[in-house]
Formats: C-alpha cells, structure tokens, sequence
C-alpha cells in the first residue's frame, strides 16, 4: 500500500521537477532571444 | 494575481490531502476482503477520474480551438492533455500496484487495462506530435485531431467497465450503476478528486505560462531574422 | 481513387512489396509459435490480424507520402475536387489494395499453419470491417504526418495504438469464427468503429490537408 503511494508521488514529483526544468529553459531562452532583439549586432 | 491563485490553491488542496490522508489511514476500518490495500482506491480512482475527465476536456479545447483558431485554446489542450497523462500514468501504476497484491500480477489483459494503456499510448503520441511540428498553426490543427480521435479511445475505456465484465472491478462509485461503496468508504474518494483537481489546475496554470513563454519565443524569434 | 488504383497496378511495387512481406512474417511467426499445435485455432487470428497491420502500414505509408514528388499533393489540394472527396478516393484505393494482399496471404495462412475456416461468408464480413476500419485510420494520419520531419516515426507511433481495438475485436472475431462459434459482440464493435472514424475522418481531412 505505502508502495502504491509512493509509486503516485513519486509520478507527480518527477513530473514537477521536468515542468520545473522547462520553465527554467524557456525562461533561460526567452532572455537570450529578447536581448538579441534588443543589440541584434551582437 | 496568477501567483496568489497558485498558492492559494496549493494550501487548500494541501490541506484538503492532509484531512483525506487522516481519514483515511485513521478513522476508516480495513475493507472485509481486501485488508489494507484498498486505500490505493483514493488515489487510484481520483487519479483515473482526472486523467480521463482531462482527456475529455482536452478534447472540447482543441474543439475549441478547431472553431475559433485561438492559439490560447490550442494551449490549454496541450497543457490539460499533458497534466492528464500523469494522473493516468499515476492511476495505471498504483493499479497495477493493487493487482500484483490482489490478483497476484503485475498486469492483466483486461479491457479496462487495455483500453486505458491504448488511451496513454495515444495522448503520449499527441505530446510527441506537437513536437515534430514547428509550425504553430499546424502543430494546432493537427494535435486538434488527434485529441479527438483520442477521446473516442478514452470514451470506450470509460464504458469498458460496462461492456466487458473481465477482470477490472465493476464500477463501485455511486454516480454510476448505483454503486457498491459505503458512504462513509465513498465521500473521501471525492475529496481526494477535489484536492488532486485543484493540484492540477495549479500544474495546468504553469504549464500555460510556458505555452505563453514559448509563444514569445517564437514571436521574438521572428521579429529578430526578420531584421 | 481510379488514378490511385491504376498508378499502384501499373507500378506494382507497393503491391509486390506488401504481399511478400506479408508471406515473410506469417513464416516468421510460423518459427516463433510451433504451427502444429492444436493452439493454432487460439492464436492464429492474431497472428493473421498482425500480419495485415503490418502489411497495411506498409501500403499507407506510402498512400500520400507518394503525392510528395514533383509536388503533386498541393496540386491535388488545389485541384477542384474538394479535400472529402479526394480522401475517400485515396481510402477506397488503399483498402481495395490492402484487401487484395489480405485474400492473397489467406491461403498462405491456411496453408502454412493448417487451419482453414469452416465459413467464409462471416470471415469475408469480418475481413471488410476490420479491413476498413484499419484502412481509415492509416489513410488519415498517412495525410497528417505527411509533411512532418519526423514522418516514419511518427507514422507508427500514432496509427498503431489507435489500431489496437480494432485489431482486438476482429481478432476475437476471427477465433470465433475459425472455432466455429458465435460471432460474438467484436462485429457490432468493428461496424460501430467503422462508422465512428469515417465520419470523423470525412470531418477532419480538410483541417488536416488544407487547415
């Protein structure tokens, strides 16, 4: 039972840590895309 | 505001699970046949409930999205979609938990289990789909489709339970046949749905921010080669 | 359908191919499963089942990814026959195709694993429904991945989990029938199925084609 459980966090944890790494890249990409925009020379 | 709503629904859900676990680890006795490990039926139903229900709705978003063109509705599919196939991964791997104690396997080639493994299998195809294509629009309509088609799947693994008496329980919850469960067994399923809901609707609302950062990306994106 | 059906007779490779490879795995299951045990009469429908999945991703694989050269899919889109139309004509085409390789593989199948149905009326039925179900489900999403980078991937990754319920019930049909019992409820299913995915895939060719 205590498997079954944790078998079900353990889904829903895995699953926030890759949403939370995602955001952290797109946040991370949409930086680097909004600053060249912003000095396209460099 | 979309920050305080995430936390306010956190600590109520929060809250909500940590009354569910007491009444049910606590208050509730064994069941008669099964001993202990009948609790996984309050996360494995409401789990399942999600998953599906989120497979339905994801459904009438790319409907949505199909009559209107709204990029947003596409986005809100593809968030609820994907939040929906981690509560159905969550609800095939505690059933699959309760069948290695019950029926004594891991797996059974039931059709309930079938269906619903076909249902995860698709709506996994759909998250790859939207991967292989770049372009927003396209990517859109054809997630759209696919969502559709899917929830046909998601339709006939609902009625199952129905169809095909094989090995899955029959239905037990009292909106459906009547029921089998004592109140008092029953009310802490629904509650755990309302705190697991509230939960995804936190993940559903994050997932829709980056939806929105990607779509600035692309429009940034644009805006820069075309400089 | 007609220009389908002739450009497929006239070069005869998708033709050829799907029918030896169909031969080639009913041999290969015939290693894998000893054909001589009376469970044939359990698992042969599977294994028929699998070998006309196989054989007909094979033919749809190629049904629009065909159009691609010297562009004639858009040619085909801005051509005045409305999208519907077009899909149907491309469907009927591939089922009558995929057909034709099933009822040539049949006697393999009888021949190789030593079973021979006691009806064929009820077989045929099954054959058609099952057929076409499969059929329409691979011509729609040959048309949604056919411009996509990662076609052959996707193709398979999509079209096979949808295909399982059909292949469940004629399998289970198709044990039936080579048991010599009751259909059983796997042909309402096929025929609910069928009507359900045709009319969803009529709906949606234009959103998928043309957007």
């Amino acid at each position: 039972m205590l498997l079954g459980l944790g078998a079900a966090w353990l889904i829903m944890f895995i699953y926030v840590v890759l949403i939370t790494l995602r955001e952290r890249k797109l946040r991370k990409e949409l930086d680097r895309v909004r600053r060249m925009v912003e000095h396209p020379n460099k | 505001m979309r920050e305080k709503i995430i936390i306010g629904l956190a600590v109520f859900a929060g809250a909500l699970l940590a009354w569910n676990m007491n009444t049910i680890f606590t208050k509730l006795p064994d069941e008669l046949n099964q001993g202990a490990i009948y609790r996984i039926i309050y996360f494995h139903v409401p789990a399942n409930i999600l998953g599906m229900s989120g497979f339905g709705l994801g459904m009438l978003f790319s409907i949505g999205y199909l009559v209107t063109k709204d990029l947003r509705y596409d986005a809100l599919a593809a968030s609820v979609t994907e939040v929906s196939l981690v509560f159905a991964s969550i609800g095939l791997a505690t059933g699959s938990i309760w069948a290695r104690i019950i029926w004594g396997v891991w797996w059974a080639w039931d059709y309930r289990l079938t269906s619903w493994l076909v249902c995860w299998l698709i709506f996994g195809g759909y998250l790859m789909l939207r991967r292989a294509v770049d372009e927003p629009n396209q990517r859109a309509r054809f997630a759209a489709v696919v969502s559709i088609l899917g929830s046909v799947n998601a339709y006939i693994s609902y009625k199952s339970i129905e169809w095909w008496t094989t090995q899955h329980p029959q239905p037990v919850l009292s909106i459906r046949n009547g029921g089998g469960m004592a109140a008092g067994m029953e009310a802490p399923i629904w509650w755990n749905v309302l705190a697991l809901a509230c939960f995804s609707i936190i993940l559903v609302m994050v997932r829709m921010r980056q939806e929105s950062f990607a779509r600035e990306i692309d429009t940034l994106r644009r805006m820069a080669h075309a400089q | 359908m007609a220009k389908d059906l002739h450009s497929e007779l006239r070069t005869k490779e998708a033709w050829n191919a799907s029918i030896a490879f169909s031969v080639v795995i009913l041999l290969l299951f015939a290693f894998a499963f000893d054909p001589s045990s009376d469970q044939i009469r359990e698992f042969g429908s599977g294994l028929l089942w699998m070998t006309y999945a196989f054989a007909g991703a094979l033919v749809l694989n190629r049904s629009f990814a065909r159009e691609l050269q010297n562009d004639c899919l858009d040619a085909l889109i801005a051509s005045p026959v409305s999208s519907p139309a077009l899909f149907v004509g491309k469907a009927l085409a591939n089922f009558a195709m995929l057909f034709a390789v099933e009822l040539f593989s049949l006697p393999v199948f009888g021949l190789f694993y030593n079973t021979w149905p006691p009806r064929f009326a009820p077989l045929f039925l099954v054959m058609v429904l099952g057929t076409w179900a499969l059929t329409i489900i691979g011509t729609l999403f040959s048309a949604l991945t056919v411009n996509l980078r990662l076609r052959e991937l996707m193709l398979p990754t999509l079209v096979y989990p949808m295909m399982i319920p059909v292949l469940i019930a004629a399998m289970t049909v198709t044990t039936n029938i080579l048991a010599g019992t009751a259909m059983g409820f796997g042909v309402r299913f096929l025929v609910a199925f069928d009507i359900i995915f045709t009319t969803l895939a009529v709906v949606f060719v234009d959103t998928v084609l043309v957007g």
